[in-house]
């Protein structure tokens, strides 16, 4: 047997050795729910319309908050890259959102904005901001100069240059500083809405660990597991797929 | 008396006096380099690694600006002591040693740029790319991505959009020295085609001499530390030539060892020269 | 007018220099960063945004809780869990790390793990572990091991994919002992992988060492600090926030290095150079030599 079977084989031995542990010794702790009032639970909660608006409303923050967040970084790293002086500029910044854990930087907004959605936009816009700074501007260094020099000499116009050479040569880092960045924000939504606000899947593990309901908890974190794959593989991977064709 | 009339009415690239120095350096990449090239001329600059070739190519591309000298293009002074003088560099196309196409567009994207960014006007972009993509044989390949073509195949894409825009001059450093022997044959006889076709002013930067002497007009000798231009000397072997012609073999011979000489492999070492017995 | 003067004698008049090095103190990017960001702050604080404290609120309560005691208790008392956590965190990632590079059945069975522990949310290990375990100081360090062992595991797990195996067989064939195996073959190449994932794993502890508190402990940093959001004191946990701030600075300094090439490492291709990137193998002919030089003993 080739060895990726003999991998997928064993794959599916650990996942049932998992279930049937879970099956069998659920009941023995006081805070474990059976598989089969999990499995319930999940179907029940799908079939709940405020699911969905849940769900929705995690994604509308992450999205929001790392469109400024990652929109904010790349205008600073172009600013960067432009002197000297505004390297140093933006240092302290960047050293002191890297510096502050992201737990004290979502209390410290939700607290400024009023546990407003502003304030969890905010809270991932400034965790996310330094890391893809760094990210981009590391890969800023690394730029052909060959390709570069080439746009001089046939007269490239600036629109040209940004859009035809420098922006795909950026593209590889872009993308890098995404994912590095990406599960981290829905990580950090969560923890933000779990302190301050009424729908989002934060707020549903609050509940659920309130209630002391932990097929819910599973439930969620299913979920959330979901949605983040969705992400990557649903967007990321067919974006990046069409975005590198070209490579041989 | 105008200065600019000493030299024949031919000079198309007209050097005079040329220096370069990098920012912070003591020495100069290049010091009093004088030359003219006449208009539709073949001319090859011969020298070693590290002559200051590329750089004198960077100076006429319009990339660096010389620290001093004067350099006209077609009667328009571009530089004169150690300034750029012309808003606009007349038009011109870069042959560059690595290909330096867009890897994320296609061959004829990577000329509509090229063409774009000259000035020509969207609606001739077709005509154009498909009539320079077939004088360089490649027109099978115009929507190809680069990384999907061999060394040769992207050269001449360079290549085509060189001559795509139609320049006057044609600069080129080293282009077929990454290419293996036999493609580089082929490409040397593809480009005297075409350019006997097109009748461009051709600068080509190369540190074979065998390939300067089949090629060139004039072969300009650079020696280096700093650059300056030795000697012209020039080809008069009448076209087409062949590569393996023993006319170019003699040549090759007289001039090796004025070359080396130059370039300062002989004399100290008294190393026996190979004319001599 | 100063600069023709300058070009023309070569020496810059006195005035000149003197506005010279004025320009370059207060014109320094740093100074006017800062400066100008305590500015933007104090504009905005109680007016646009009424929720702001102004920096003067925050340097009082700064002031206020260097001198108290507490937050010097409640620091040490996060160290200590951090210190611990990560520790632990590390000794779990390098045998689970090892075990998982060096047979494939280990690995099958570990991935789906590491896989989740990177995917779920920090809280979710904390809600879970107060479920299981209740409140107490255990809870704290499982939770933060939970979280914490996955990605040191995957340093551990990078390096030790990366050993060479041709040195084993050098080793191998010259009969080398398991400790002399150890110590000149496995660790050399092991070390920088081990290293930069004990900072990696230190810093990441002290990240969320905040947010575990925050949920469930009754002492420490994290807990005042989520303390005084819910009595809404802004200015407070502001201040509670810059002094861990300047310690995970100090720790990000040191440990940085680590982090970042963490991130990058990313985008390199798979395979050699992005082991490369953490693992620094010597020639393989220069440690052919070496070995000559000290033969290991009777065969």
């Amino acid at each position: 047997m080739s060895l990726r079977a003999k991998r997928a084989l064993l794959a599916v031995a650990v996942a049932t050795g998992v279930l049937l542990t879970w099956a069998l010794l659920w009941d023995r702790t006081d805070w474990l729910a059976s598989p089969a009032a999990v499995w319930e639970q999940l179907v029940a909660t799908l079939e709940e319309p405020s699911t969905y608006a849940d769900l929705l409303a995690t994604s509308r923050r992450l999205f929001f908050g790392l469109l400024i967040g990652y929109g904010g970084a790349v205008l600073v790293s172009l600013l960067v890259r432009q002197s000297r002086w505004w390297k140093m500029f933006v240092g302290p910044y960047v050293l002191v959102l890297l510096a502050t854990p992201s737990i004290a930087l979502a209390l410290i907004s939700l607290m400024v904005f009023g546990l407003s959605d502003l304030g969890v936009y905010l809270a991932v816009a400034g965790v996310v901001f330094p890391l893809i700074v760094i990210s981009l501007l590391e890969g800023l260094e690394n730029l052909d100069r060959g390709l570069s020099d080439m746009t001089i000499v046939y007269r490239f116009s600036g629109y040209d240059r940004s859009r035809h050479q420098a922006l795909p040569e950026m593209a590889p880092y872009l993308f890098a500083a995404f994912r590095n960045v990406h599960a981290l924000a829905w990580k950090l939504v969560v923890t933000a809405e779990l302190f301050s606000t009424q729908d989002g899947v934060g707020f549903q593990y609050k509940r659920a660990f309130a209630f002391f309901e932990t097929d819910r908890l599973i439930v969620w974190s299913i979920f959330f597991v979901t949605m983040v794959m969705i992400v990557e593989y649903g967007l990321l991977r067919p974006f990046e797929r069409v975005v590198f064709r070209w490579r041989a | 008396m105008d200065r600019a009339k000493i030299h024949t009415l031919q000079d198309f690239i007209d050097i005079d006096q040329l220096g370069f120095t990098y920012l912070g350096s003591q020495r100069d990449a290049l010091a009093e380099v004088t030359m003219s090239v006449a208009k539709a001329e073949f001319a090859c600059i011969l020298g070693p690694s590290g002559c200051g070739k590329s750089t004198l190519l960077n100076v006429l591309s319009g990339l660096v600006t010389p620290s001093a000298g004067r350099v006209a293009i077609d009667g328009q002074v571009i530089y004169e002591g150690g300034r750029r003088i012309a808003d606009q560099m007349p038009p011109l196309g870069y042959v560059f040693q690595d290909d330096r196409l867009l890897p994320w567009r296609t061959v004829r994207q990577n000329i509509n740029l090229a063409l774009s960014s000259a000035g020509i006007g969207k609606s001739e972009w077709n005509e154009v790319v498909t009539k320079y993509l077939r004088m360089c044989g490649i027109e099978a390949w115009a929507e190809a991505w680069p990384g999907s073509l061999s060394g040769g195949q992207r050269q001449r894409a360079a290549i085509a959009r060189a001559l795509s825009i139609e320049p006057t001059s044609l600069l080129m450093d080293e282009p077929f020295s990454t290419l293996d022997e036999v493609t580089a044959r082929f490409m040397r006889k593809e480009l005297l085609d075409v350019w006997q076709r097109t009748g461009q002013t051709i600068v080509f930067v190369t540190h074979s001499i065998r390939e300067a002497v089949f090629l060139a007009d004039n072969i300009y000798v650079m020696t280096s530390g700093p650059g300056r231009v030795a000697e012209r000397i020039t080809i008069d072997v009448p076209r087409p030539r062949e590569y393996e012609d023993p006319h170019l073999t003699e040549i090759e011979r007289d001039i090796v060892d004025s070359v080396l000489e130059y370039w300062g492999y002989y004399g100290e070492t008294g190393g026996t020269k190979a004319g001599e017995r | 007018m100063s600069s023709v003067a300058e070009a023309r004698s070569g020496v810059p008049p006195r005035g000149a220099r003197a506005s010279r090095a004025l320009r370059r103190t207060f014109g320094h990017p740093l100074v006017v960063s800062i400066a100008s960001g305590v500015l933007a702050w104090w504009l905005l604080s109680n007016r646009v945004f009424e929720f702001l404290p102004t920096p003067y609120e925050v340097a009082l309560e700064l002031v206020d809780a260097l001198t108290t005691g507490e937050i010097y208790r409640a620091m040490a008392i996060t160290l200590r869990r951090v210190a611990f956590a990560s520790i632990g965190a590390w000794f779990i990632a390098v045998i689970v790390g090892v075990l998982m590079a060096r047979h494939w059945a280990i690995e099958t069975t570990a991935h789906p793990f590491v896989f989740v522990g990177l995917a779920l949310p920090a809280p979710l290990a904390v809600l879970f572990s107060i479920l299981a375990i209740g409140l107490g100081e255990v809870t704290l360090l499982v939770a933060l091991w939970v979280i914490v062992t996955p990605y040191v595991v995957t340093f551990i797990y990078d390096g030790t994919k990366a050993l060479d195996r041709r040195y084993h067989e050098m080793a191998t064939v010259h009969r080398f002992s398991p400790w002399l195996r150890l110590r000149h073959v496995i660790l050399p190449q092991l070390a920088p992988a081990l290293m930069s994932g004990a900072r990696f794993g230190f810093v990441m502890g002290l990240k969320l060492v905040l947010l575990v508190e925050a949920l469930a402990a009754t002492t420490g940093m994290g807990e005042r600090i989520h303390f005084f959001f819910t009595f809404n004191e802004p200015a407070r946990v502001i201040a509670l926030s810059l002094t861990f701030t300047v310690v995970l600075a100090f720790a990000e300094l040191v440990g940085f290095q680590a982090v970042g090439r963490r991130l990058f490492a990313w985008h390199r291709p798979a395979g050699s150079t992005a082991h490369a990137a953490l693992v620094e193998v010597p020639p393989f002919e220069a440690a052919i030599d070496k070995v000559r030089d000290e033969p290991p003993g009777l065969p």
